[in-house]
């Protein structure tokens, strides 16, 4: 893998386009879309349902390969990586949150942080110690060989959170992870992770539907008919 | 006039066989104790190849259970292995994940399989005695058909 660059911009989407094929039939999703996220910087990103957010952050998150266009991540032009290198920088760069927390039921809130770390070759004494804090600094250190189910919504978003960020990532895609909540943890758990991106300088696209949230973010992207607004 | 040998070995009838050829008259025809019998031990020799087909069909049968069941595994554990794929799992870590499993399931039934096969071996008697004494009617006559208690097949 080559770095191309060495500046501020995190994540460059250049000229993106997606077309699905769904029974012979094609459908833009997303229209000559242009993002630039600086790092530290969190963006909201807002839109009716079926507009594409979910399709835009997999393009990000390198999970979908996009119709047209280029993306670049950490100065990595992602366009000519491999699959083995977009997996490599996927797991090293990007943490992803989603809307239900999507935690393993079959491991404790402990493990669930631990396996990304395990996944990516670090030791088990190493990955242990990095879940201990990041679990204790969201609040969860009397939680941590608690199972997701029996967790509350938002203890199993904070699991989800610290899983996110415990291979230290630079961004964090966050789909509608306030999604299931009700008002107060969703207003909890999203200023929990306003600190953390403030604090680790890290950069955040946050996809919601509650315009409260968007508003206190640093950017808000508006996704309509495939096309995508700065407001 | 007939001449009977009893050897101690029993299946050493070809060599003693050979022995006698060479040293007897030609007048002399020899016959070996799987000769006479040669209709009871070709139908133990089909018995052995039917038995043979039909334990290849059961491992085989065995074999598609344990594929079909790995099949249903992946299908369950989709969402969960693009999870592990957000998370920078390589396609090999998944495949070696399945693999291991499905390993694991073998091994572990080849040995509960073989203990299980030794200790009703080693019980048949007690088995044969408790179904019959079940149903009340000897199905398990084979021991006086075949002589099984003491031919090696």
């Amino acid at each position: 893998m080559s770095n191309l660059s060495n500046n501020k911009d995190l994540l460059i989407l250049k000229n993106i386009s997606h077309i699905y094929d769904q029974e012979s039939q094609k459908i833009k999703v997303l229209n000559n879309i242009n993002i630039k996220v600086l790092k530290g910087e969190m963006i909201s990103l807002i839109g009716p349902s079926g507009t594409g957010k979910s399709t835009l952050l997999n393009i990000a998150g390198l999970l979908e390969k996009p119709s047209f266009g280029s993306i670049s991540l950490s100065g990595y032009d992602c366009t000519k990586l491999s699959e083995d290198n977009k997996t490599i920088l996927r797991g090293t760069e990007i943490g992803f949150i989603f809307q239900s927390h999507r935690l393993f039921q079959e491991f404790s809130a402990f493990e669930n942080v631990m396996l990304p770390q395990l996944i990516m070759g670090k030791s088990k004494i190493e990955a242990e110690k990095k879940s201990k804090e990041l679990l204790s600094a969201l609040g969860l250190k009397n939680r941590l060989e608690f199972r997701p189910a029996k967790l509350s919504g938002g203890e199993a978003q904070r699991v989800a959170i610290a899983r996110a960020l415990s291979n230290s990532p630079n961004l964090i895609l966050a789909d509608e992870p306030t999604g299931n909540l009700d008002a107060i943890s969703a207003k909890n758990v999203f200023e929990l992770l306003y600190k953390l991106v403030k604090s680790l300088n890290i950069s955040c696209i946050f996809a919601t539907h509650n315009r409260d949230l968007a508003e206190l973010m640093d950017r808000k992207l508006v996704l309509k008919n495939g096309f995508v607004y700065d407001e | 006039m007939e001449l009977k040998f009893f050897l101690k070995n029993p299946k050493a009838t070809q060599n003693v066989h050979l022995d006698l050829n060479t040293k007897l008259d030609k007048s002399f025809t020899i016959i070996d104790w799987k000769k006479r019998n040669s209709s009871f031990m070709n139908a133990l020799d089909v018995e052995k190849n039917v038995m043979f087909v039909i334990l290849t069909l059961i491992i085989l049968v065995a074999t598609f259970n344990i594929i079909s069941s790995m099949i249903m595994l992946v299908q369950t554990k989709k969402s969960d292995i693009a999870l592990m794929r957000t998370m920078g799992a390589s396609k090999y870590l998944i495949i070696r994940i399945f693999m291991l499993t499905g390993s694991i399931i073998g091994i572990l039934g080849t040995i509960v399989g073989a203990i299980l096969g030794i200790i009703v071996s080693i019980n048949i008697e007690t088995i044969r005695h408790f179904i019959s004494t079940l149903l009340r009617k000897n199905y398990f006559l084979l021991r006086f058909i075949f002589y099984l208690h003491y031919l090696q097949i």
